[in-house]
């Protein structure tokens, strides 16, 4: 079984203090592994636990530095590593187009993917949609939000547990998939000191990108910056019934709630 | 000269960082106040191969450097001082008698791969009563009988003791010879006649099992003697080497933990209408700490690369066991002092640090011991 494990290099934002309209700048800050592609990692590894014929392939994209994201998956447990050269800004379309190539790429060289995981979000841009997009291009069923992911019997079905809003759901799915992971139900593996060595010594393949048209951004980054602080501060007095349907309408009106 | 950590040993330093802030840092109050050592913890942090990390694989360690170890018992320490020092204790000090030996290969595969990545457990019996620092006076006596030794006598202060599998027991042929005749075996647990003593009830790293071992007719095989009669004192003094590096670590983590702690109190703590660190008397006391602790950390990772790079290194590991511990001891202090009422409170963590702080003064060789090991190189 082969899966491929798209992990995403993010700016550390625990020591991010912008003030009401600063503009954002990574300057000084770490940059580290997106939390949630760990979980993808640590979900695809317990596949591995379950069957260790399983080859598990990280793919990250960016410039040189992403290779550190890279081994440390190598270190957690992953078998192969890949980067797809990148540079710059890309929006989540260009990204998932991109990633997409990069998939059919490494798939020619290693065998199909039975399974293709990300996490369900980066804790930097906070998109949400890479895997969605993947599931869309390289049409294969989506399931987000997995909490945790094994093998059951049946050799051509992967049990998952879904986090749902109020609780869990479990179901069964044939290959080839593409999984969003979330926070896991169980722990995430420490990887051990042999394997950093180890991690630190393997070969990285590069992956040169072959951008057709539809894989350029078609939205350009103009500024990131925080909101301005909120001019008006209204104090709702009526009662707990009619005060809601007051704050519910004042939240539609400024889109946060759409219904 | 290069003052910068690698790749690898930043990503080691993160995982250990990761499991004492994740594991080791919930409950080690309630550990401290009931003694109880954490056993499943200890084996878990095994897993990634820590108490291996400085001997070669082929003797089923994890193949990385001294320096490497090192940055793994600072980071325990930070959170957990009694957890260092069952972790230095089991490499540097049991770990380093099996390398340090000249015990055959197969030997020291046998009794140092089990311990590397904490499926058993290794301790260190050289102290007794009445040799502490003096450790040529012990009384502890191998008798060869046909291909077997009997081993008769007591050890005291053996950390890890009622919990190690394996303990490097140090003793003498024949008390007329002294150290001349002194010899070391590895014993196992469940060895007929020997036995847990006392187990002690202690100021500091209470969670760190601290026993007496007894020794009544012990018969252990010769090939598990590690070092032939006449050399068993030179394997401890150079294994204590090894070991005064580990203590001097695991100073260096307690006196960053309590440290950390007293720095993020004074930016939140108001007093006078401000935070205290803005009292510049205490900004400039945190100012001479830090820098006290960095001084210490050189000398601790120094003495570190010395060993590794096949330097000799008795005299820079004395020298940063002495400065760590006694950093260890005015940072902790200090630090109680800096959160004032409350640094004297359990939940706090720094009255323990400091109580935990004190012993690393003391033991594997008091900071006396170790003036009298520089001294001992200067006027030669």
């Amino acid at each position: 079984m082969n899966i491929i494990v798209c992990m995403k290099q993010v700016y550390d934002l625990k020591d991010l203090k912008l003030k009401a309209g600063e503009e954002f700048t990574p300057q000084g800050l770490d940059r580290r592994v997106n939390p949630f592609d760990v979980f993808a990692l640590e979900a695809a590894l317990t596949v591995k636990d379950q069957n260790p014929q399983t080859k598990v392939i990280v793919l990250s994209m960016g410039a040189e530095h992403t290779e550190k994201c890279l081994i440390e998956g190598l270190s957690m447990g992953a078998d192969k590593a890949y980067r797809l050269n990148s540079s710059g800004f890309l929006d989540t379309v260009a990204t998932s187009r991109r990633l997409a190539q990069a998939i059919h790429k490494i798939e020619k060289a290693e065998g199909m993917a039975d399974i293709i995981i990300t996490g369900i979000q980066s804790t930097d841009s906070g998109n949400g949609i890479v895997a969605c997009m993947l599931s869309r291009i390289l049409s294969r069923t989506l399931v987000s939000s997995a909490a945790e992911i094994s093998l059951t019997g049946n050799p051509s079905k992967l049990e998952i547990v879904k986090r749902c809003p109020d609780g869990f759901e479990k179901t069964e799915h044939d290959f080839p998939l593409i999984i969003s992971a979330t926070k896991l139900n169980h722990e995430v593996r420490y990887p051990s000191f042999p394997r950093i060595r180890q991690a630190n010594q393997a070969k990285i393949n590069i992956i040169e990108p072959s951008p057709s048209k539809k894989a350029m951004s078609s939205t350009e980054l103009i500024r990131i910056a925080k909101p301005g602080r909120r001019s008006r501060n209204v104090i709702v007095n009526d009662d707990v019934q009619a005060g809601t349907q007051i704050l519910l309408r004042m939240l539609q009106e400024d889109n946060i709630f759409t219904r | 000269m290069n003052f910068e950590l690698t790749q690898e040993q930043l990503q080691l330093q993160q995982v250990a960082r990761e499991f004492a802030q994740n594991k080791l840092l919930p409950g080690v109050i309630e550990r401290d106040e009931t003694s109880v050592f954490p056993v499943d913890l200890f084996k878990e942090f095994g897993k990634t191969g820590a108490y291996g990390l400085p001997f070669p694989e082929e003797f089923g360690g994890a193949g990385g450097s001294y320096m490497d170890y090192v940055l793994a018992v600072e980071e325990v320490s930070k959170v957990d001082g009694a957890f260092g020092i069952s972790y230095s204790v089991d490499t540097s000090l049991y770990g380093g008698s099996i390398m340090n030996s000249s015990a055959p290969d197969a030997i020291k595969k046998k009794f140092l791969a089990p311990i590397t990545y904490g499926e058993k457990i290794g301790s260190f019996g050289l102290t007794e009563h009445s040799a502490g620092s003096d450790a040529a006076g012990q009384t502890t006596v191998a008798v060869k009988k046909g291909d077997k030794y009997v081993i008769n006598g007591a050890k005291c202060f053996n950390t890890n003791g009622p919990l190690a599998d394996f303990t490097v027991i140090y003793s003498l042929t024949d008390p007329a010879l002294g150290t001349k005749g002194m010899c070391a075996f590895v014993v196992e647990k469940g060895t007929p006649g020997f036995t847990v003593g006392k187990i002690e009830n202690k100021m500091g790293i209470r969670t760190a099992q601290v026993s007496e071992l007894h020794l009544e007719n012990v018969e252990v095989p010769e090939e598990q003697m590690i070092a032939k009669p006449g050399e068993g004192f030179k394997l401890a003094m150079k294994t204590l080497d090894g070991g005064r590096i580990g203590v001097a670590a695991q100073g260096l983590g307690i006196a960053e933990g309590a440290f950390e702690i007293a720095r993020t109190y004074m930016m939140q703590r108001e007093q006078f209408g401000k935070p205290i660190a803005k009292q510049q008397y205490l900004a400039f006391k945190m100012a001479e700490l830090q820098t006290k602790i960095e001084s210490a950390r050189m000398m601790v990772y120094r003495a570190a690369w010395m060993k590794d790079n096949g330097k000799p290194y008795t005299v820079p590991a004395a020298m940063a066991k002495m400065t760590c511990t006694n950093v260890a001891m005015e940072v902790t202090t200090e630090a109680v002092q800096m959160l004032g009422g409350n640094g004297y409170m359990k939940e706090y963590h720094v009255e323990r640090m400091m109580r935990d702080a004190k012993i690393t003064q003391i033991y594997e060789g008091t900071n006396e011991i170790q003036k009298l090991v520089i001294s001992g190189q200067l006027f030669r």
